[in-house]
């Protein structure tokens, strides 16, 4: 009966030390969930802004509306609760789509974009003046990627 | 006598140790799956609806493909790779991007795809130029130019698709300003 109780100790605290062991582990999942978002982001944020750079203004606009798509799904996610940069690139892309836009003479949907990039800029705690979004909307709008035509 | 009883104490604790290990793995293996169940269910919670899940498998394919993408490109920066380690983990990163094409259902998410799938059709001609073999490189660069053609690139010329390429090794490979 002794042995038994024994055995019985000995299963349980290895049990218990083993559970809250096991318990603290499991929250470094949250370390890879961290890391994969930083990815999806990351990835998501350079191939648009390739894209922008490099491709006709239909593709360019596809890939940044695409991205603050993505980017507005993945605010969602717990890991994507501190990723300030991700809004940072947001903010940029609505400034692009804002340039896209006012090329293209559309001067409502082009305002539209700079209050909503300047939502997300708020969102990171910087305020920005819309007229000095609008500088920086110019500044895009002027400097034309330079591609030179198939050869 | 003292033997006898120094020989029963030792297997009492021996037996106590051995348990005490076997539960605490089976405590581990437990508790482990319950930490992660939580920071997995913490994590994606809010995801419910088609489209929500629809976001999901793309989101999981576009880091997945970045991860690869960045494996890879900071190993193709060691010259002591040779070509067939290169083409192994290129190879890998147009499998990522297959993958990526099968779950994603966001059309800017599959041409971003397709432009990192170009990149990468252009670092395997670049490769196989390195390695002399002219037929197979002009094949891999004739398929990036299509690809990134088809992606609305303006310029998909040669010239253009390497010099992008190899600013995009810089950057991929985090061979950035500053860096040590």
């Amino acid at each position: 009966m002794k042995a038994l109780k024994l055995c019985g100790m000995a299963l349980s605290s290895g049990l218990l030390v083993g559970v809250i062991a096991g318990s603290y582990a499991g929250t470094w999942i949250d370390g890879v969930l961290i890391w994969r978002e930083m990815s999806a982001g990351t990835g998501y944020a350079e191939l648009s802004n390739l894209q922008y750079d490099q491709a006709d203004t239909d593709h360019a606009r596809q890939a940044q509306l695409g991205f603050t798509q993505f980017s507005q799904s993945m605010s969602k996610l717990h890991s994507a609760q501190g990723d300030k940069p991700l809004l940072i690139d947001t903010g940029r892309a609505y400034l692009r789509l804002a340039a896209i836009e006012e090329r293209a003479g559309n001067s409502s949907l082009s305002r539209q974009y700079v209050l909503n990039a300047q939502q997300s800029f708020r969102s990171i705690g910087r305020d920005i003046p819309e007229a000095e979004l609008d500088k920086q909307v110019a500044k895009i709008v002027s400097t034309v990627p330079a591609n030179r035509p198939p050869s | 006598m003292i033997g006898l009883e120094a020989e029963r104490v030792f297997k009492k604790t021996a037996l106590f140790g051995l348990l005490f290990l076997v539960g605490a793995g089976l405590g581990l293996y437990a508790g482990w799956e319950l930490g992660s169940s939580f920071e997995s269910v913490r994590e994606f919670h809010a995801f419910r609806t088609a489209e929500e899940k629809a976001f999901l498998r793309t989101y999981e394919s576009m880091a997945s493909l970045w991860i690869v993408n960045m494996g890879s490109a900071t190993r193709l920066q060691d010259p002591k790779y040779g070509a067939e380690r290169r083409r192994e983990y290129l190879n890998l990163v147009l499998d990522a991007a297959q993958e990526g094409r099968t779950q994603a259902t966001d059309p800017a998410a599959l041409t971003l795809i397709d432009v990192e799938a170009g990149i990468t059709y252009a670092r395997l001609a670049m490769v196989e130029e390195a390695a002399g073999n002219l037929p197979a490189s002009q094949t891999w660069m004739q398929k990036a130019q299509t690809t990134l053609q088809q992606a609305g690139w303006k310029d998909y010329s040669k010239a253009h698709v390497r010099e992008i390429v190899q600013a995009r090794n810089r950057i991929d490979a985090c061979d950035c300003p500053g860096k040590k």
